[in-house]
C-alpha cells in the first residue's frame, strides 16, 4: 500500500491540512473485460474482491456497484458480530469469519474497530432456556467460547438489566460469548475497498446492473448502466436484491426480501459495555463508541424493496427495550432506518456455484450476515477462483434445498444478530 | 404502516394484519409423485418480485379471514385487494 | 461579570411571576413564558457547553427546534434526568435544573478542550486511520475513545412518570399553526372537514405573533392583530381541533404520522406530579398539510459556530417575543431582507447595531429603507473574495494557494455555478467592516516567502499578544483586512494575494518593518469574555 495508515501519517499530513492523503480508492471507468465480476459492493462483495486479488492472484477483476459502496446493509446493520451457532457446519463458517475479525485492523491497515465486549444472549422462558443451553454446549464441542449464566450472573455482567422476577419476560438466564462484539460497519467496507483497490481492483460505483448475457450454460458478461462489460465468472453479492439479479437468469432463489430496521439514540456517556440480545422479544442493544444506544428490531412479515418498515415492529421492540432497560425510558432515538434483507427458509446462507457455468451466488444472509463478511468473502473468493466450493462452505450450496440437508439456524439467527 | 382494505371490513391499519407470502402457489395434487427438485419448487422457490406482486394476508385481529392483495414491492403501493377464489383484477 | 440582558415591553413575557431555576448550580432567574435558552441569554450567559469531538465552545444559536448547539441535561435526579435537550425547546419552570453537557470539570475551564488544539492531528474519521498499534491496545484506546464520546448522561434509575398514547383519524391533519397553518385548517374545517392543526410551540401563529412592522401588513392590519382575530375564528370553529406543544416526529406510508404531545414538562416540579407527562398521537389522516414554515440557514464563515454568534431571525425572536437582547452591541450579517427585520426590532428596543453587512448589491425593498431612515448603518455588497476585475456579466477573483486549499474551489469546474455565501469563509471584507481603527500593537515582518504569486508573511507576536489570535480569524495589519493562516512560535503568518499586495503599502515591506496590528474584535471579545468568568 503507497499510503500506510498510522499515527505518524496523521501527523505527516496535518501539516497539509489533510489534503494530499491519496484517494483511498480510484473511481475507475470500466474496462471492456475482466477476469471476473463481482457484482454489489457491500462488505462481503469488496471482501470476495479483496481475497480474489490477495489469495488467488486474480487482479484483473472489478466490484460493480449501482449506488455508493458499503450503502447497502453494510452500512444499515447493528454490527453484531458472534459465533456461537448451532450446526457443525455453521459454527465452522461464522468461526471462521471471527477468527479473520481478530485480525482484521492489521491485515487492512485500517481500523475496523472490532471491539471484543462480549455478546449476551437471554432466555426468557422455559422453551429459551433449553434451547440456549443445548447450543452453548454445542458450540463448546466445536471449540468456541460459549458460557452460560445464570440471572444473577446475567445482571453482574450487564448491571442495567432489569431483572425483577415479576416483569412481563422474566430473564431466567443467557448464554455469553466473550470473543463476541461489533465492528464498525463503513470501515470494514472501506478498509477491505481501499485494500482491493491497491491490488488493482477496479471498484466502479453508481453502474447498476441491468442485465446477465449469456451463452447456453455459461455467462458471457453483464449488461450495466454504464455498457457491456465482458466476463466468464460473475459473483452476485447483491443482498436483498440477489432475486432480482437471479431473475435476469431465470433463476428462482429460495429468499424473501424484507425490511429490517433499526435506530439510534442520542449519543451519551458510556452506560451499557456489551451486546444483549434477546430474541424473544426482539431487542437487542449495545452502545457504538461514538456513545448512541445501537438498537435493532424484527423484520416485517412482508416482501418490500423500500428500505423502510413498518413503526409497529418499531414500536414492539422499544417496548421490550423499555422493559428490559427501564432507566432508558428518556432516552431519545435520534435515527431509524431500513434494509432489505434476503432471507433463507432455514436462516442460512447461500455460498454457491450455481447451474450456470461462471455464475457464483453469495446471498442469504438475511439479519445476520454482517458477522461473516471476512469469512465470506475468504470463501466465495475459494470458490469463484477454484470453480469449488471451500469445506467450509460446501454445506451451504443451493442445492440442499432439493436434497434436504437443510442448516437450521432459526434458534441461533432468529431476527437476532 | 399500510392502509389495508379488507374485502370483508373495510379500511384498517397494517397493525391488524399478517402477510402470509406470494399467493397462487398450488399445493400439488400428488406429493408423492413429485421429483425432489419439483418438491423443492414448490416449497422453497420464490419470486421476491420487485415490482407488482401477489401476495396473501390475514385480517388477524379482525374477520380472521384470508385475502390476497396486488401491491406493488418496490414502493409499497397496494393496487387492489381480492377475496381468496376469486380471478386477479389486474393482470 | 453579568449583565442583565432583559428589556421590559415583551407581551408574551409575564414579568409579574419570576421564575428561578438552576443552570450548572448556580440559580438564576426568569419569567414564566421563557425557555431555558431566553432565561439563560437575559442573564447574560452565552457559553452553555461544548462541543462533541474538539470541545468547542458551544452557545445558543437559534430559538426552536432547529438549535444544534445549546444541548443541555435537564434534571438531576437519577430517574429523571435527560440528556441531550435543547435549551430552546425548554419551557422555563419553578425548580428547573440544567446543566452543561460534555466538559469537566466545568463549561468554563474544560480540561478537554486541548482536543482542539489537536484538531489538526484527528481529523473527521482519524481513528480508521490509527490506534492499530499495537494490535492489542486497541481495547485501552477504545476506553479512552468511548469515555470521551457521548454527550449528556442518561438516566440511571427506572423513569418514574405516566405515558400515554392514543390513535386519531382525521380529514385534514395540518402541521404548523403560522399563518398559512392556521389559514389551511380554517377552510378546511369550513368545509366540513375533520381537521387536526398541531404546532409544537405553547401558541399559535408562529413568527406572525411578533410581527408588528408596517411592511407587513395583512388586510390593513397589523399582522399580529389579524392574527389574534383569526386565532379567535379557529378556536369557535366546531370541526378543528388544536393541539399545541405538539411536534411531529414521524410521517410514515399511507399518511400515517406520529406526533408527541407535551403535557406537564412545562409545569413547576409540584404540579407535574401524578399527570401523564407525554401522550404519543398515532395519527391517520385523509390529507396532510405541512406548513412548518423556513428554517433560517446560517451563512457559512469560520467560527461561526462560536457563542455569541446568534442567528438574526432568532435575535428578532429573542428581543421581540421574549424581551431579551442578545447582547449590547451588534453586528447584522445577511444574504437577504430578515436581518433588517432583526436591526429594526433592535434598534426600536434601544439595542445598538454596529451595522448590517449585506452580501448583496444595493436593494430597493423597503425594510432595508426603513432600517436605513432609522440610522442603522448598513454595508452592501460584502463580497468575501477580492475582485480583480468587473467585465459584462464575468466577475474575475483572484484566488490564493491558501483559498484553494481551504475552500473547495480547489474542485470547481467551468460553467459550475457557486454560492456567493462561499466565499465568505475568509471574512476579509467583514471585518473591514468591524474595524475600529485601534491599534493594539506594533509587529515586526519576520518572513516574506512569493508561492505562486502569493505573498507568505509572518509578523511576531509575543505570547500574551498570541492569545487573541486565532487562525482563519481576521487581522487588521496597517489597516488591511487580512486572514490569520497560521499561528507560529513566534507569531503568526498571513496570506496576501497579488492584488491586495498590489494595491496597498504592503508591498513596501521588508524584513523587520514595523507594521500596526488591530486584533480581531471577535476575538476581543471572547477573550474578554473568558476573563470575565
Ligand atoms: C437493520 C439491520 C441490522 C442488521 N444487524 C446485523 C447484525 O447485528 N449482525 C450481523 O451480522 N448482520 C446484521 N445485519 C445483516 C447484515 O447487514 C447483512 O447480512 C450484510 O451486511 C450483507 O452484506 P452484503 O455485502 O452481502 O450486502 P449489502 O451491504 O447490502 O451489499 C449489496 C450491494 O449490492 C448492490 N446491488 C444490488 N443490486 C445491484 C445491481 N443490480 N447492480 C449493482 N449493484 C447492486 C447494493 O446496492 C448493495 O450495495 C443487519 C441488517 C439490517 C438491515
Ligand atoms: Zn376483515
Amino acid at each position: 500500500m503507497k499510503n500506510k495508515y498510522s499515527i505518524f501519517s496523521l501527523i505527516k499530513n496535518a501539516f497539509s491540512y489533510h489534503e494530499n492523503w491519496q484517494r483511498a480508492w480510484r473511481d475507475p471507468e470500466p474496462k471492456k473485460e475482466y477476469d471476473a465480476i463481482i457484482i454489489g459492493g457491500g462488505g462481503h462483495g469488496l471482501a470476495t474482491a479483496f481475497y480474489l486479488a490477495k489469495k488467488h492472484n486474480m487482479t484483473n477483476i472489478a466490484v460493480v456497484e449501482k449506488g455508493w459502496i458499503g450503502g447497502g446493509n453494510t452500512g444499515r446493520n447493528t454490527t453484531i458480530i458472534r459465533s456461537n451457532y448451532l450446526w457443525d457446519a455453521s459454527a465452522g463458517l461464522y468461526d471462521h469469519a471471527l477468527k479473520i475479525w481478530e485480525g482484521l485492523s492489521q491485515e487492512l491497515n485500517y481500523n475496523v474497530m472490532f471491539s471484543q465486549r462480549g455478546v449476551m444472549n437471554l432466555a426468557h422462558n422455559l422453551q429459551d432456556v433449553r434451547d440456549l443451553k443445548r447450543r452453548t454446549h454445542a458450540n463448546r464441542l466445536n471449540g468456541i467460547d460459549a458460557v452460560w449464566l445464570n440471572t444473577e450472573e446475567v445482571k453482574k455482567f450487564c448491571p442495567i438489566i432489569n431483572t425483577s422476577p415479576d416483569i412481563r419476560y422474566p430473564v431466567l438466564g443467557g448464554t455469553l460469548q466473550r470473543r463476541a462484539g461489533t465492528a464498525r460497519h463503513d470501515a470494514v467496507a472501506w478498509g477491505y475497498a481501499r485494500g482491493a483497490d491497491a491490488m488493482g481492483v477496479d471498484i466502479i460505483q453508481n453502474c447498476e446492473v441491468k442485465g446477465i448475457k449469456r451463452n447456453e450454460d455459461s455467462v458471457e458478461g453483464i449488461e450495466t448502466t454504464k455498457g457491456f462489460i465482458k466476463t466468464k465468472k460473475i459473483g452476485v453479492v447483491a443482498a436483498g436484491h440477489s432475486s432480482v439479479i437471479a431473475n435476469m437468469v431465470d433463476l428462482k432463489l429460495p429468499l424473501e426480501s424484507k425490511p429490517l430496521q433499526a435506530l439510534v439514540s442520542e449519543p451519551v456517556k458510556p452506560i451499557i459495555d456489551t451486546v444483549v440480545m434477546s430474541n424473544a422479544v426482539h431487542a437487542y442493544v449495545s452502545q457504538s463508541d461514538k456513545g448512541e444506544l445501537v438498537i435493532g428490531a424484527g423484520t416485517d412479515a412482508y416482501v418490500s424493496y423500500t428500505q423502510r418498515g413498518s413503526h409497529d415492529v418499531v414500536e414492539g421492540t422499544l417496548k421490550a427495550i423499555l422493559e428490559l432497560y427501564p432507566i432508558f425510558s428518556r432516552m431519545k432515538m435520534l435515527r431509524q432506518w431500513g434494509g432489505i434483507v434476503d432471507i433463507c427458509p432455514d436462516a442460512s446462507p447461500i455460498i454457491s456455484k450455481t447451474h450456470i457455468k461462471g455464475l457464483y451466488f453469495n446471498c442469504g444472509w438475511g439479519t445476520g450476515g454482517f458477522k461473516a463478511t471476512p469469512g465470506s468473502g475468504d470463501l466465495f473468493a475459494h470458490t469463484i477462483a477454484n470453480d469449488e466450493p471451500h469445506k467450509l462452505n460446501a454445506n451451504f450450496n443451493i442445492n440442499r434445498f432439493v436434497s434436504g440437508d437443510l442448516v437450521d439456524e432459526h434458534g441461533a439467527a432468529a431476527v437476532a444478530h | 404502516m399500510f392502509l389495508i382494505n379488507c374485502p370483508y371490513c373495510g379500511e384498517r391499519d397494517q397493525s391488524e394484519f399478517s402477510a402470509g407470502g406470494e399467493a397462487h402457489i398450488l399445493r400439488p395434487k400428488q406429493p408423492t409423485e413429485l421429483s425432489d427438485d419439483q418438491w423443492a419448487e414448490y416449497l422453497f422457490m420464490r419470486k421476491n418480485i420487485k415490482g407488482v406482486q401477489f401476495e396473501r394476508w390475514n385480517h388477524t385481529h379482525g374477520c380472521r379471514k384470508w385475502f390476497n392483495m396486488v401491491r406493488d414491492t418496490s414502493n409499497d403501493k397496494i393496487h387492489a385487494v381480492y377475496k381468496m377464489g376469486e380471478k386477479p383484477p389486474v393482470k | 461579570m453579568s449583565k442583565n440582558l432583559r428589556i421590559t415591553n415583551s407581551k408574551f413575557i409575564d414579568q409579574t411571576s419570576r421564575i428561578s431555576f438552576k443552570f450548572d448550580g448556580k440559580t438564576l432567574y426568569g419569567f414564566k413564558g421563557d425557555t431555558l435558552a431566553s432565561a439563560l441569554l437575559a442573564n447574560d450567559i452565552h457559553l452553555v457547553g461544548r462541543s462533541f469531538k474538539y470541545h468547542r465552545p458551544r452557545g445558543i444559536m437559534a430559538c426552536g427546534p432547529e438549535e444544534p448547539n445549546a444541548i443541555v441535561q435537564v434534571g438531576s435526579d437519577a430517574s429523571i434526568t435527560e440528556p441531550n435537550t435543547r435549551a430552546t425547546e425548554i419551557e422555563l419552570y419553578e425548580g428547573l435544573e440544567a446543566s452543561s453537557q460534555n466538559c469537566w470539570p466545568s463549561v468554563n475551564f474544560d480540561i478537554g478542550a486541548v482536543n482542539n488544539f489537536f484538531s489538526p492531528l484527528i481529523p473527521a474519521a482519524f481513528y480508521y486511520k490509527t490506534f492499530m498499534w499495537p494490535a492489542n491496545f486497541w481495547k485501552l484506546y477504545e476506553y479512552f475513545i468511548r469515555k470521551s464520546a457521548g454527550l449528556g448522561k442518561s438516566p440511571t434509575e427506572p423513569d418514574k412518570d405516566i405515558y400515554d398514547h392514543r390513535y386519531l383519524h382525521c380529514d385534514v391533519l395540518v402541521v404548523g399553526g403560522g399563518i398559512s397553518g392556521i389559514i389551511a385548517a380554517k377552510i378546511a374545517a369550513k368545509n366540513n372537514f375533520n381537521t387536526l392543526l398541531i404546532d409544537d410551540k405553547n401558541i399559535l401563529g408562529g413568527t406572525t405573533l411578533f410581527q408588528e412592522n408596517e411592511c407587513f401588513k395583512i388586510n390593513n392590519s397589523y399582522s399580529n392583530e389579524w392574527l389574534k382575530k383569526e386565532i379567535e375564528t379557529l378556536k369557535s370553529l366546531k370541526n378543528l381541533t388544536i393541539k399545541t406543544r405538539t411536534s411531529l416526529a414521524a410521517y410514515h406510508s399511507y399518511n400515517y404520522l406520529l406526533a408527541r404531545e407535551n403535557l406537564t414538562d412545562h409545569l413547576d416540579i409540584n404540579e407535574k406530579k401524578d399527570k401523564i407527562r407525554q401522550r404519543l398521537w398515532k395519527i391517520r389522516a385523509k390529507k396532510v398539510i405541512i406548513s412548518t414554515g423556513a428554517m433560517e440557514r446560517p451563512l457559512i464563515f469560520n467560527n461561526n459556530d462560536r457563542p455569541g454568534i446568534i442567528l438574526s431571525s432568532s435575535i428578532k425572536r429573542y428581543i421581540d417575543y421574549y424581551g431579551v437582547k442578545c447582547g449590547q452591541r451588534i453586528s447584522l450579517f445577511t444574504n437577504n431582507d430578515s436581518a433588517y427585520e432583526a436591526a429594526i426590532s433592535l434598534n426600536n428596543s434601544g439595542v445598538i447595531v454596529n451595522s448590517v453587512v449585506d452580501i448583496r448589491d444595493k436593494t430597493n425593498s423597503l425594510i432595508v429603507k426603513q432600517a436605513e431612515n432609522l440610522g442603522i448603518s448598513i454595508s452592501c455588497d460584502g463580497v468575501c473574495l477580492t475582485l480583480i476585475s468587473k467585465t459584462n456579466k464575468i466577475l474575475e477573483f483572484y484566488l490564493s494557494n491558501e483559498t484553494l486549499h481551504r475552500s473547495k474551489f480547489k474542485k470547481i469546474i467551468k460553467g459550475e455555478s457557486i454560492n456567493l455565501e462561499l466565499p465568505l469563509k475568509k471574512g476579509q471584507n467583514i471585518s473591514g467592516h468591524i474595524c475600529q481603527g485601534h491599534v493594539d500593537y506594533v509587529s515586526k515582518v519576520k518572513k516574506i516567502k512569493l508561492i505562486d504569486k502569493s505573498y507568505l508573511m509572518e509578523f511576531s507576536a509575543n505570547t500574551k499578544q498570541k492569545k487573541s489570535l486565532i487562525e482563519k480569524a481576521s487581522i487588521l495589519i496597517n489597516g488591511v483586512s487580512l486572514t490569520i493562516s497560521k499561528i507560529t512560535k513566534n507569531g503568526f503568518e498571513v496570506w496576501i494575494i497579488p492584488h491586495t499586495y498590489k494595491l496597498t503599502n504592503l508591498s513596501k515591506l521588508k524584513m523587520n518593518s514595523l507594521v500596526n496590528i488591530e486584533v480581531d474584535i471577535l476575538s476581543k471579545y471572547v477573550k474578554k469574555y473568558f476573563n470575565e468568568k
